[in-house]
């Protein structure tokens, strides 16, 4: 009755309270977190190349470089004031080049991930909680898909297609999601022994409801852990196809193919592929640290003490 | 037994801390306990009264962080523990103490023969008085020290009760039993002939026709070999049956100790009788157990005085405020608690 | 008037393991029965095939009456609503991603009975019931010590108002101070909400404190059954001497370790699926039909019965 005095406030505050656990369970989350020295780097260096991929268009000195003008007055200078990382062949700054290439490894990485959950979460879920002849045909496509080479299935699908960075990404979609099949299907099988699925199943919970409100949100730790993880390799693989030829086209810039380009003139002019890799190892390395350290910030069970 | 009683574990004042995101957790709040040879000690309480840290603090087996330990001595054959390190504790816990954990399914390494694992923990054991280094399984004086550590292995496990172990020490953890894994353990534990084994509820994830057996042979070993036993458990009856001195803990402190027989016939103190008045017993109809009210305070803001002060029937406002010294109610028999000071100066 | 009775019933598991065999007992409204029995003795199963979590392979289950084994799943939710179960481990039976507010009031959420501000108020009753403080809706289970989930568990059965409610080793993760404050807290609810309870467990004290009757299980089969009462004073069957014998007394003067007790376990022991089931542990006299005959559940006084050769009904004393 008498603390009507300010509402905003007392929503906020309202909220709070009502979320008292969540926040304090964050709380703890980020303390842990915090304690891993190396997770802290590779969340840092994430968020560096993040904010880098969003806003590399609005400053990156030479723009004209990356949608492929050519200066053959400029070629393989070494890195100096004007071009921090040097220039290529055409005589292009390799620092806008491998900034803009940042953001394309980005794109590309999330949309190969998004695809891949949708599907492997979807397949792998239906496939865990069902079991029997279900589960057989679709662990067995699993299978099947996980024996082709990721490269090769990209360069089929290249060569039947055509190249270019939309093939490449469907390519690397459907070489991806089996392992989120597979990680799915097991923590499914496992979960579905678990006391609370029975105690779900005995107040009368229909199979959906089991699957999307009691299984799935408890296996979102590991989905996120492995997606961490993987997002560094699903840029390498881009790079990888952008390497051999078949991933980004020319002249869109890419680390990989960047990288291939600047092979031949290796040693004499050594920035012009050791810049991208640098960038491509960081980043994968970032991912991975990032992926360590989640996994103690999400476990909701981990115990009180640190 | 009582005249010449030699102190083998000495543990004074001891004070700990664990390090939380919460904040920092008094876990043991002035623990004083002697174990003295020939002992079968029973130490007793509830979940998170701080008995495992207790005892696992002999052999310095609490990892730190985030334990803490702030104040006191834990003397093991007349050496400060607290003080030890490297391979200096390293040798102590070899040559002086057998522990045996709760759980028989993960205390073996599955994807070992039982005869792999008995044997490298005998080796471990001598290894630590003739250090060979590094290519100690390969040369050929090791390979007949290995022969010998086999005929150990299988001896101690004929001596805890395994049948045919010239057979059965080749199997793997997974075809035993979980008596017959404890069992394993308990052979493991006795087999650098330690003075104190330190047993972490051993059977309390068995069933009571296997935990008989367990507990038998307990109360046999420590009949044949010169064994002291510190027993953890959360179960009075086991006390009850297999120890000769009782120590009941709640939230940090040892509360009560004594005599078994002394302190279950005639508790001092309002939790320990509140426990025993908690077990479901024959006499008791539906409906009237009495147990302990309320629930264990948090570590990290004790209550300021006696700890149990707040879930006691008894207590005074001196009990919220003054933390209770431990009084001696006969020769042996010690409580913490302000109920009893009149019968401490009779005593 | 009888609430639940099972008639032979069987579940194998994998062709091979009888995990429950042949298992036939009645359990009349208002009462607590006991179910005891050691790891490996098919008592969870048995809870499980109730309410038909795991299917039976053979057998017939009714409830009040009507035959459930037949139900499609549809027709089977109504009775699931009639029978609910209290899971042993307080710490895996309740789903770590959900709040007190949703774990209780998903039974009544699922079944359409209440939604919004009512669902919450009788959330907060039920709360206030099994004495958990109301305000705490918004908490998750890991905020909660082992006995308090252990009440959230009990909450977010009794909440659609069961007739049946299965306890599968309630207290046995629990401390005894807070074994006893949750045993009181179920007799209690008994009383006030006439509940009958099917109580598993391998504590013969809790049952012996809880319980009106009792069947003892080993390898799936019930082996002796009986009033409480009967049970304790004269039981009749080696395996019930054995396990009565083997509970650690808390009086020291009652010595339990020098008296003889069972031989190995289940698994060192293995029973070859010939003659009686205990026969390897035994440890009374064998006579030749222990090993080859298979001992019936037959009458040894009123109110008791028991599987052994070796019990004939004048040999006990009434």
């Amino acid at each position: 009755m008498t603390t009507l005095s300010s509402p905003p406030l007392s929503r906020w505050s309202r909220w709070k309270a009502d979320h008292a656990s969540q926040i304090t369970d964050l709380r703890r989350g980020i303390y842990r977190f915090s304690r891993n020295r190396l997770s802290v780097i590779g969340l840092t260096l994430v968020i560096l190349l993040l904010i880098i991929a969003i806003t590399a268009p609005l400053w990156v000195p030479y723009p004209g470089d990356v949608t492929g003008s050519i200066n053959m007055a400029e070629r393989l200078k070494p890195p100096s004031a004007e071009h921090l990382f040097g220039t290529d062949d055409a005589g292009r700054d390799v620092f806008s080049r491998t900034i803009m290439a940042t953001r394309t490894s980005f794109q590309v990485g999330v949309i190969i991930l998004v695809v891949a959950i949708t599907i492997g979460v979807t397949l792998g879920a239906i496939a865990g909680y069902f079991g029997g002849w279900v589960n057989q045909v679709i662990m067995r496509l699993t299978d099947i898909m996980l024996t082709f080479p990721g490269i090769f299935l990209a360069l089929a699908i290249s060569a039947a297609l055509g190249r270019g960075v939309l093939n490449a990404m469907l390519a690397l979609s459907i070489t991806w999601w089996p392992g989120y099949c597979r990680l799915v299907e097991a923590q499914m099988l496992k979960m579905r022994e678990e006391d609370f699925v029975a105690g779900a199943r005995a107040i009368g919970a229909s199979n959906t409801r089991i699957i999307f409100r009691h299984i799935l949100p408890n296996l979102l730790t590991a989905i996120i852990i492995k997606a961490s993880m993987d997002f560094g390799f699903a840029v390498l693989n881009l790079a990888a196809l952008g390497f051999i030829g078949v991933g980004v086209l020319p002249p869109e810039p890419d680390w990989g193919s960047m990288i291939s380009a600047g092979r031949r003139f290796i040693p004499g002019s050594w920035w012009y592929s050791t810049f991208p890799g640098l960038f491509m190892f960081v980043t994968v390395l970032a991912f991975n640290l990032l992926g360590d350290g989640l996994r103690d910030l999400l476990d909701p069970n981990s115990t009180v003490r640190s | 037994m009582t005249q010449s009683a030699q102190p083998l574990v000495e543990i004074r004042d001891l004070f700990t801390e664990m390090v939380t995101f919460d904040g920092v957790s008094k876990v043991l709040n002035g623990v004083n306990l002697t174990i003295n040879k020939g002992d079968l000690l029973g130490l007793v309480g509830e979940t998170g009264c701080g008995k495992s840290v207790t005892a696992m603090t002999i052999p310095r087996l609490v990892p730190q962080p985030p334990a803490r330990y702030t104040r006191g001595q834990v003397l093991f054959r007349g050496e400060d523990m607290l003080t030890k390190q490297g391979e200096e504790l390293r040798q102590t816990r070899a040559q002086h103490i057998g522990v045996v954990f709760q759980d028989p399914m993960t205390g073996l390494n599955p994807v070992f023969t039982i005869e792999q694992q008995m044997v490298d923990a005998i080796l471990t054991r001598q290894q630590s008085l003739h250090a060979t280094g590094f290519f100690r399984g390969w040369l050929p004086s090791n390979r007949e020290r290995r022969r010998q550590a086999r005929e150990r292995a299988i001896q101690l496990l004929r001596r805890v009760g395994i049948p045919e172990p010239e057979k059965r020490i080749n199997a793997y953890p997974h075809q035993f039993s979980g008596g017959m894994r404890q069992r394993v353990l308990i052979a493991m534990a006795i087999s650098g002939r330690p003075d104190l084994l330190i047993a972490d509820e051993p059977t309390t994830a068995l069933d009571v026709s296997v935990q008989a057996q367990i507990l038998r042979l307990i109360a046999e070993l420590v009949r044949e070999i010169d064994l002291t036993v510190l027993l953890i458990t959360h179960n009075i009856g086991v006390v009850a049956q297999l120890c000769n001195r009782i120590a009941v803990m709640y939230a940090g402190n040892v509360v009560e100790s004594g005599p078994t027989r002394e302190v279950l016939n005639a508790p001092k103190h309002p939790y320990t009788q509140g426990l025993l008045q908690a077990i479901p017993s024959e006499d008791i109809a539906r409906g009237e157990l009495v147990g302990v009210a309320g629930s264990v305070p948090s570590l990290l803001t004790p209550p300021p005085g006696c700890r149990f002060a707040p879930r006691c029937a008894h207590a005074t406002d001196r009990c919220l405020t003054a933390f209770p010294r431990t009084i001696a109610v006969t020769s042996q028999h010690e409580v913490a608690c302000v109920l009893h000071e009149a019968e401490a100066k009779t005593a | 008037m009888t609430i639940l009775e099972l008639r032979n019933l069987t579940k194998v598991f994998g062709g091979r393991v009888r995990a429950v065999d042949d298992v036939s007992l009645t359990i009349e409204a208002g009462a607590t029965f006991g179910l005891l029995g050691e790891s490996g003795s098919g008592k969870s199963t048995l809870a499980r095939l109730i309410p038909r979590l795991i299917e039976p392979t053979s057998g017939e289950i009714f409830f009040e009456g009507k035959p459930l084994q037949n139900l499609r799943e549809r027709d089977l939710r109504p009775v699931r609503e009639q029978i609910q179960i209290v899971f042993q481990n307080p710490f895996s039976s309740l789903n770590p991603r959900m709040t007190v507010r949703e774990l209780i009031g998903e039974p009544l959420y699922i079944h359409k009975r209440a939604s919004g501000a009512a669902l919450d108020e009788q959330v907060r009753e039920m709360m206030r019931l099994v004495g958990l403080n109301p305000e705490h809706t918004n908490r998750f289970p890991h905020e909660f010590s082992g006995g308090q989930r252990q009440r959230i568990g009990i909450a977010r059965a009794i909440i659609l108002r069961p007739k049946l409610l299965i306890l599968d080793e309630p207290t046995s993760a629990l401390d005894v101070s807070v074994q006893a404050q949750v045993l009181n807290l179920l007799i209690d609810l008994q009383r006030t909400l006439h509940l009958t309870y099917l109580l598993i467990t391998h504590d013969l004290s809790v049952v012996r404190y809880m319980c009106d009757d009792v069947a003892l299980m080993y390898l799936g089969s019930i082996v002796e059954q009986g009033t409480v009462q009967r049970i304790f004073r004269q039981p009749a069957h080696p395996y019930t001497q054995a396990l009565l014998r083997d509970i650690p007394s808390t009086d020291p003067d009652q010595r339990m370790l020098e008296s003889v007790s069972l031989e190995a376990d289940i698994v060192s022991a293995p029973w070859n699926g010939q003659g009686c089931r205990f026969s390897p542990r035994c440890p009374v006299a064998q006579i030749g039909e222990c090993k080859t005959v298979e001992p019936a559940l037959v009458e040894v006084t009123t109110g008791q019965r028991a599987a052994c050769h070796l019990v004939k009904p004048h040999l006990v004393t009434p």
